[in-house]
């Protein structure tokens, strides 16, 4: 036996024992003695769904290509057109945590339609912490720690990884596989994921230091192959804070601070980090705080070429972009982003960074948010950056609102290939009181300065956690 | 028409058809599982593979009245799945090419490649050489998959191929050598 014969053999195994199970076999009702216009009203029946979504798709690119080149008063973007791949992927998943007291539950939903597609309880014991999706729309991976959202009592650890494979339509539209990815060890926290465009890697960040909650505590960025769980590349850096802005034990894996490049030879990740002051135990002092007139928030985008050298997340990666900010912002500036990591993604194509931005107003003597009297509102806005000159490149979106209302938000969840489009939310934010929100929601795609709202995601809370739904 | 689910519905068999759903039942239980295999190893996308089966059970079922001899059932299901692999691949090929690529094709996020969720269970090396294989030739592709997966003699991949057991022996040979090459070895 020849060394390529070997090879297929082994391939063909390999491959051929990833299935284990068979869906229900489907049968006609009903024989009939003309089988050929049965074969045809089956196999119409059969593409009822499809064509039916596929119309709904293209009616939302209509509505896209429609809004597109409509003048924003700003000037032109200097990217490059590229074909259009504005359309939002078809499926989203994402944690429920409807009710904290019971386990976390994954929902499966379709972005356009707002349909139900399934809803995946989470194995015996755990919770889902984390879910990050491939490019194809159908691929996931999520992870589970044990007890509740709500449990605080729960530990952490272990962490333990499952691909979740959807097939909408089909007689089992979701199933879950248990992966070989070692389960984390005591005193580790999950901070970020995220799942190679290919499917085929698993990014994950973590910090140590749990719970004696350092906030200086070594991070570690670590690459594991899907397949075997074996670990593919790993950096580190001595400063867990500067390269993720500390720790956030308990919090479900955030999947918006770590991203692959679209041919998954690059990682992005997006560090965010106060100076100025900082508290006793060495934590970083939080604007609003009495001596927060002195931080300044820094938030950069690093770039870790997979392949490259070296094991320092830090010195071995590419700083392409930065922003500092003082939690203040002066009356009659131009919004830039909100402080913090959340509300920033960079798009597929390495190119291009949007962020969610405002110009509220913050008083410095007395810390409210505010307007000034000539202009009684504030603008919520989705900025679009270059990612290598750091040039602001145009306004996606823009929703002005009331001063009055309670505290706003505004959420950048998916980024088109491009970065020519996103999916946003700009509402009511999660730490504003229920009495207090006013402010009007407004959640779906922007482009070009034009807005093309979506059902609501089935997050199961009021839009909230948003930062745990991926496409 | 209407469907019915024969995992949870094991009444309702049509009048007079009680034979070929049972039969075809039957038969789909026991195979389906190694033909579902058959078709991912083809095509790399378990979900595309399931359709092909579903297709070839379905087809079994309409024909099953006149299918001059059941005991050959199996190697006529079989075939048909080589059928439907072979329409999905050049489906997915004229898709690829009307597009401009894979990458274009997918802007729909319809699954029309290989599924990222199937490939990422094999590891890099095996994707290559799956990836070599689906790059073969229609008959080379089949006769490699039936006598190397299958472990099927030369004269049974013959019949279940419909060609010569010389036809089966060259187009082995012939799939091992450009393999080779795809893979870059020297056999």
């Amino acid at each position: 036996m020849n060394t390529t014969e070997d090879r297929a053999r082994a391939a063909m195994r390999a491959i051929a024992w990833t299935v284990n199970d068979a869906p229900p076999l489907r049968l006609p009702r009903r024989h009939s003695a003309a089988p050929a216009p049965r074969t045809r009203r089956l196999r119409w029946r059969l593409w009822i769904a499809p064509l039916a979504a596929a119309v709904a798709v293209i009616g939302i690119a209509l509505t896209l290509v429609v809004v597109r080149g409509t003048p924003s008063g700003r000037p032109a973007p200097a990217v490059t057109p590229t074909p259009s791949t504005a359309v939002p992927p078809r499926y989203y998943v994402a944690l429920n945590e409807e009710q904290p007291n019971l386990p976390a539950s994954l929902v499966v939903g379709d972005t356009l339609t707002g349909a139900k597609v399934a809803t995946v309880p989470p194995p015996a014991g755990g919770t889902f912490a984390g879910v990050t999706g491939a490019a194809d729309d159908r691929t996931f991976v999520v992870d589970t720690e044990p007890g509740s959202p709500g449990d605080e009592s729960a530990p952490i650890e272990p962490r333990t990884w499952y691909l979740l494979r959807i097939a909408p339509g089909s007689a089992h539209p979701a199933r879950l596989t248990r992966l070989p990815i070692p389960v984390t060890t005591l005193g580790t926290d999950v901070e970020a994921i995220a799942l190679s465009p290919d499917g085929s890697k698993l990014a994950v960040a973590v910090q140590l230091g749990y719970p004696t909650d350092t906030f200086n505590s070594p991070a570690y960025l670590r690459v594991y192959s899907v397949a075997t769980g074996a670990m593919l590349r790993s950096w580190s850096a001595s400063d867990g804070n500067a390269a993720f802005g500390g720790p956030t034990f308990g919090v479900p894996d955030r999947n918006d601070v770590l991203s692959w490049r679209d041919d998954g030879g690059a990682l992005s990740f997006i560090s965010s980090w106060t100076v100025g002051a900082r508290n006793p135990d060495g934590s970083p002092v939080q604007p609003n705080s009495v001596q927060d007139s002195k931080v300044r928030v820094h938030t950069t985008l690093r770039v870790l070429e997979v392949a490259g050298a070296g094991t320092d997340m830090i010195a071995d990666s590419r700083l392409t972009w930065s922003q500092v900010t003082a939690p203040y912002v002066r009356p009659g500036a131009s919004p830039v982003c909100v402080s913090g990591s959340t509300d920033l993604l960079v798009s597929p194509d390495g190119k291009v960074i949007v962020c969610g931005a405002t110009d509220q107003f913050r008083d410095p003597g007395t810390r409210k948010i505010g307007c000034v009297t000539s202009k009684p509102w504030r603008d919520l806005e989705f900025l679009e950056y270059s990612a290598s000159t750091g040039r602001r490149l145009t306004v996606l979106g823009k929703d002005p609102t009331n001063c009055t209302a309670g505290q706003t938000a505004v959420y950048v969840l998916w980024v088109s290939q491009s970065g020519d489009a996103v999916i946003g939310y700009i509402g009511p934010s999660p730490a504003s009181a229920p009495g207090q929100r006013q402010v009007p929601r407004k959640y779906g795609v922007f482009r070009q300065g034009k807005f093309t709202p979506l059902p609501a995601p089935l997050t199961g809370g009021d839009y909230v956690p948003l930062n745990q739904i991926a496409w | 028409m209407d469907i019915v689910d024969t995992s949870r519905d094991a009444l309702g068999y049509p009048p007079g058809m009680p034979d070929a759903a049972h039969s075809v039942t039957a038969l789909y239980r026991a195979h389906a599982i190694g033909l579902i295999r058959l078709a991912v190893i083809m095509l790399g996308d378990r979900a595309a593979a399931e359709d092909v089966v579903q297709d070839a059970f379905l087809g079994l079922y309409r024909h099953w009245g006149g299918l001059s001899d059941r005991a050959n059932a199996l190697t006529y299901v079989r075939s048909s799945v080589l059928n439907g692999c072979r329409n999905a691949l050049r489906q997915r090929t004229r898709r690829e090419q009307r597009f401009g690529g894979p990458d274009q094709a997918a802007a729909w996020r319809e699954p029309v490649a290989a599924s990222a969720e199937t490939m990422a269970l094999v590891s890099e090396e095996h994707r290559r050489t799956l990836e070599a294989i689906r790059r073969l030739p229609d008959r080379q592709r089949e006769a490699l998959v039936l006598r190397f997966y299958l472990d099927m003699s030369e004269e049974q991949t013959a019949r279940a191929m419909g060609i010569s057991r010389g036809t089966v022996k060259s187009a082995t040979s012939r799939a091992v050598a450009a393999l080779g090459r795809m893979l870059g070895e020297g056999s």
